[in-house]
Parts: C-alpha cells; structure tokens; sequence
C-alpha cells in the first residue's frame, strides 16, 4: 500500500484540545428541554383527540399549532441538538483535530436555539409555511440555512484534514452535512418560489423523507458505529460491509419520498420507483444490522449490564422492524389500506422515538456521566427511563399500526367517517398511556440528570476545600 | 499493504487486542514471502479482475442502455409542456445528488480508500485507547 494512502499516525493530542465538553453538555441539556416541549405537545393533541383537551377554546394553544410544535421540536430541538452534541464529541476524536473554531460552534449553539424558539413562537402564532415537517416561518428558512452551511464548514474541516482512508462514520457524517443542506434547500425554496402544483407535492414528499433518511440516518448511523465499538471494546465486525452500507444509502435513498404520494397524480413511473429504491434500502438495512449483530456477537449479555449498548441495540432492533414495514407497506396493496391511518403514525413514533431518540438517549447516558467524571446518581432511574420509554413507545407503535388497520378496511367499506372515529377511541385512550409512559421515562432521566449533575458539584467543592 | 502497517495490525493481533477473523486473514493473507505464492496471487487477482470485468459489461450496458431509453422517453413527455414537465423536478434532484456522490466514490477509490478496507476500525479504536490515555 502506498504510505501516502496509510492513515496518519497518532498526534499526541490531549482530548481537552479536541473536545469542548461544555458545550456537549449544553447542547444535550437543551435537546432534552426540547425533547420534553415536544412531548408535552404530543400528549396535548393525544388529548384533544380523545375529547379532554385541557386548553380548549384558547386560539394560541389550539391543537393544529401543538401539532406542528410537536413533530418540529422533536426534528430541530432534540434531535438536531442531540447529534451536535455528539457530533462535537465524536469528529474531533475521530480526526484528531479540533473543530474549526469553538467560538464558531459557540455562535453555532445560540443561533441554532434562536432558529428553533423563533419557529416555536412562529407556530403557535399561526405563522406556517404549507410544508409538512417544514412549516418553519419563511422569514426564518434563509437563516436556518445559513446555520446548516456554518455547522457542515465547521466539521467538514477536521474531516478534509484528515489524512488516508476513512473510518465509516465520517464517510456518514460528510453525507450527511452535505444532504442536510441540501434537503433544506429542496424542500422549503423549491415548493415556495419554483414549483408549484403536483411537482411541489412531490418535493415535499422528497423532503419529508429526505429529512429522516438524509439527515438523521447517516448521523445516527455514523455515531453507533462509532459508540458501539468503542463501548464493546472491538472493531466494528466489518468495515467493508458497513461501506456498503453507507454507499447503497447514498444511491437508494434520495428516490424514496415519492412514496408518501402512491396513487396520487405523481406520474406512476415515479411512484413504482419510489417503492423499488425502499425495497432495495430495507436489503442495505439488513446489512447494517448483520453487521452490528455479529460484532455483538460472543457479548451479548453485555446487553444486560452496559445501559448505553442496551439503548442502542434496542433501537437497532426498533430500526430493522420500521424498515421491514416500511418495505412493505409502501407497495401499492398496501397503501389502500392504510393511507391517512393511523398506522402512519404509529409508524413514525416507532423510528423517530424508537431508533433515533433511543441512540441519542445512548450516546448521552454514556458521555455526560463521563464528562462530569461521575456514575450516575440513581442506577435505578435508569431502568426505570429504559423500561418506560421502551414499553411505552412499542405500546404506542403497535396501538396505532394496529388501529390504521381497521380504520383502512372501515374506509374502504365506505362506512360513515363517524364510525371510524367512534372505534378508534379506545386505541386513542391507550395511545395517551402509552404517551404518559414516555414522558415518564424523560422525567426519570431528567431527575437523574439533576441529582448526577448535583453530586458532581458537591464533589468539586469537596474537592476545592 | 505496506510493511509498516503489516507488522502493526500483526502485533495488535498477537497482543490480543482485535479478535475477529478478518485482521488476521488480511495478515496472512499478504505477508507470503515464496515465488509460488507471489504468482498464485498474481493469476488470482486477474482471474478476479476478468470475472468482475465480464459481470459489469453483462449488467451493466443493458442497465445503461434501457435507463437511457427511459430518460429520453421521460424528456420526450417534457417537451409536451405542463402535463409532463413537473415530473421532471424529482428526477433532477435524484439525479444531482447521485451524480455527486458516484463522482465522490470515484475520487474514493481512486484514491486508495477502498484498498484496505478493514484498515481504518483498527486505526479508529487504537486513535480512542490512545486519547483516553492522555486525559
């Protein structure tokens, strides 16, 4: 091999160079206040939609808006903050070189909030763009993207230094940076200043989709492979299969989102391709979870005592089954069923909470109790978050996939819409539980953030004195 | 694979730190010194390359030729005006972004990152043991 082509050699660089822990902390705390705004919203319109709406009759807090807060804090709060806490973490280990500049990640930090908290207030003002998953003001969308090209200079750096072949996670993360953007870019100028009609239509369904498999897979995926080996302490059992992984994502994803539109006036040729290149994506999946499956293998009651491994697999699990649905419920036989149900729902708390919030959940039991140099406080809350958001969001999930069933066949008997509404309540009733679980889940862990964070500062003072 | 990087995946091997099969494979694989050997691979690697070679040109130029039947058919409904134009939108889009990431692929493995491919989890975990130590 050519030396040239050969990694480069360890610097001596002292992990306090590369890594600004404060500024994780803060982006994992503030993810967390998000997370719980989110799912405040979600349990409100759970109740709206069994007819206990606390806040009926007030226009600033009506359902619609709580609606769009809900699915917006989650994507841009929580998510979009967890991973660049991890990412601030994971990129300059990674490359051994420090970001950019930390006074950029810091200005980053603060914009990013003020994006986030202006389309909060935004929403529930009433002021929506007509994008699902995108109903950002449009005042706000340049600033937004001016934000998304600030975070991808700002890591991107590191990476092009990085001299010599690339571990898998970076190959994700500079994908990622780069289809973010993108993404961005697609779904909320194109449909509002170029295309209108059908054509913005089918944009959206791009963006949508493009938001969970361009933005939030590659960087989930990108941070298990590098978690996972590190906490189990052994090479990721193939590198070439997790390449493949990562390129047949790159080449079947983008085509995906049409499949929001099946049996719409999208030409068909679009709409069959949309549900071929799914199909192929749920074949890279496989290879993905194969290949994390045989590095756990031999260490699988690691599973049982590592909460961090224990977090990240039962997302991989999560993972795999919303992908095999997804498979299947995209073809055209389907999707007469379960249109505009219910199971679309189910469905996509099972990834968003599921997979990716678990892995952030993960990453953050690992590293905060690390960064402040201290176990966590209640190992009890600990089993007590896992169990209740687990339970909770796999009640939820097959409640409503469950029920997207039968409002289907309702709907395609032609029954009256008020019957589908009558026997959809108790699944409804159980959805609001299955919420509550959850929510208790975060506040176990928000306790236990509070009482670590507590005894770590008794133990500096303690330390001082 | 240069020596260097050879005797270091060998003695992390030896060391016991990596335990799957494929770092020693990749050893002993190419750390044959004898003639035969250098020739057994040599015949192997071409025998790899014709078979490789043969199977693109087989799938590859009817999946070219039919996706550029498909296109022209696709631009033939576009020149008909609003009806077909807006189909086109999506498909310039997927096309963009894949265009840019076959050419990165190229420029990959052009670039030699697909020569070792297990090379760089070794290198990741040794980059993370050694950061720890110097907390």
């Amino acid at each position: 091999m050519n030396e040239a082509t050969i990694a480069t050699p360890i610097t001596p660089k002292q992990h306090t160079e590369l890594v600004d822990e404060k500024l994780v902390r803060l982006y994992f705390i503030t993810a967390l206040i998000f997370l719980a705004t989110s799912m405040l919203a979600g349990l409100l319109m759970a109740m709206q939609l069994i007819r206990h709406n606390p806040l009926r009759g007030i226009e600033f807090f009506s359902p619609g808006r709580w609606r769009m807060l809900h699915t917006n804090a989650v994507a841009y709060g929580f998510l979009a903050n967890g991973f660049l806490g991890a990412l601030h973490w994971a990129i300059p280990r990674l490359t051994l070189q420090p970001v950019l500049d930390k006074r950029l990640s810091w200005l980053i930090y603060a914009a990013w909030q003020g994006v986030v908290g202006a389309t909060a207030v935004g929403l529930l003002l009433g002021e929506a763009q007509a994008l699902e998953w995108g109903e950002t003001p449009v005042w706000i969308d340049p600033v937004a993207q001016l934000g998304l090209l600030l975070v991808a200079i700002n890591f991107m750096t590191p990476i092009a230094r990085m001299k010599g072949p690339m571990y898998v996670t970076l190959w994700y993360f500079l994908a990622a940076f780069v289809w973010t953007f993108l993404t961005y870019a697609m779904g909320n100028f194109i449909p509002e200043y170029v295309v209108g009609g059908t054509a913005a239509g089918a944009v959206g369904g791009l963006f949508i989709h493009d938001l969970v498999g361009l933005f939030v897979t590659p960087l989930g995926w990108g941070l298990m492979y590098y978690f996972v080996p590190i906490l189990l302490k052994k090479p990721i059992w193939s590198h070439g299969l997790s390449l493949v992984g990562f390129w047949g994502l790159a080449f079947f994803y983008p085509l995906q989102g049409i499949h929001h539109f099946l049996y719409t006036p999208i030409p068909m040729f679009l709409q069959y391709g949309a549900v071929v290149s799914t199909i192929a994506v749920e074949l890279v999946v496989t290879t993905v979870v194969i290949n994390f499956f045989g590095t756990l293998w031999g260490n699988a009651g690691v599973v049982k005592t590592n909460m961090p491994i224990r977090w990240f697999y039962t997302g991989m699990i999560y993972y795999f089954l919303t992908c095999l649905q997804c498979s299947f419920q995209v073809t055209l036989t389907f999707q007469k069923i379960i249109h505009f149900s219910d199971w679309v729902v189910g469905h996509a708390h099972m990834v968003m909470f599921g997979v990716f919030s678990m892995w952030i959940m993960g990453i953050m039991l690992y590293l905060y109790p690390r960064m402040l140099n201290r176990p966590w406080a209640s190992p009890k809350l600990l089993e007590w978050h896992y169990w209740l958001s687990t339970l909770g969001v796999g009640f939820m999930a097959a409640d409503l996939i469950l029920l997207g069933v039968f409002q289907g066949w309702s709907w395609a008997a032609l029954e009256p819409w008020d019957a589908s509404t009558d026997f959809s309540y108790p699944f409804w009733v159980l959805r609001v539980f299955a919420g509550l679980a959850m929510f208790g889940g975060l506040l176990a862990f928000l306790q236990n953030i509070w009482l670590t964070t507590r005894a770590a500062a008794a133990d500096r003072l303690a330390q001082k004195s | 694979m240069s020596s260097t990087m050879n005797s270091r995946i060998a003695s992390s091997v030896h060391a016991g730190q990596f335990t799957e099969p494929m770092a020693v494979e990749i050893t002993t694989a190419e750390s044959g010194t004898g003639e035969s050997d250098a020739s057994g691979q040599k015949s192997g690697r071409s025998m790899a390359w014709t078979i490789t070679i043969v199977f693109a040109v087989l799938i590859l130029i009817p999946s070219m030729l039919g996706f550029v039947m498909k296109f022209g058919e696709l631009m033939a409904l576009t020149d008909d005006g609003a009806d077909g134009g807006f189909a086109i939108t999506p498909v310039v889009n997927y096309l963009l972004a894949s265009a840019g990431f076959f050419f990165m692929l190229l420029w990959a493995a052009a670039n030699g990152m697909f020569r070792d491919l297990e090379q760089p989890k070794h290198l990741m975990l040794q980059n993370e043991r050694e950061l720890d130590r110097n907390v």
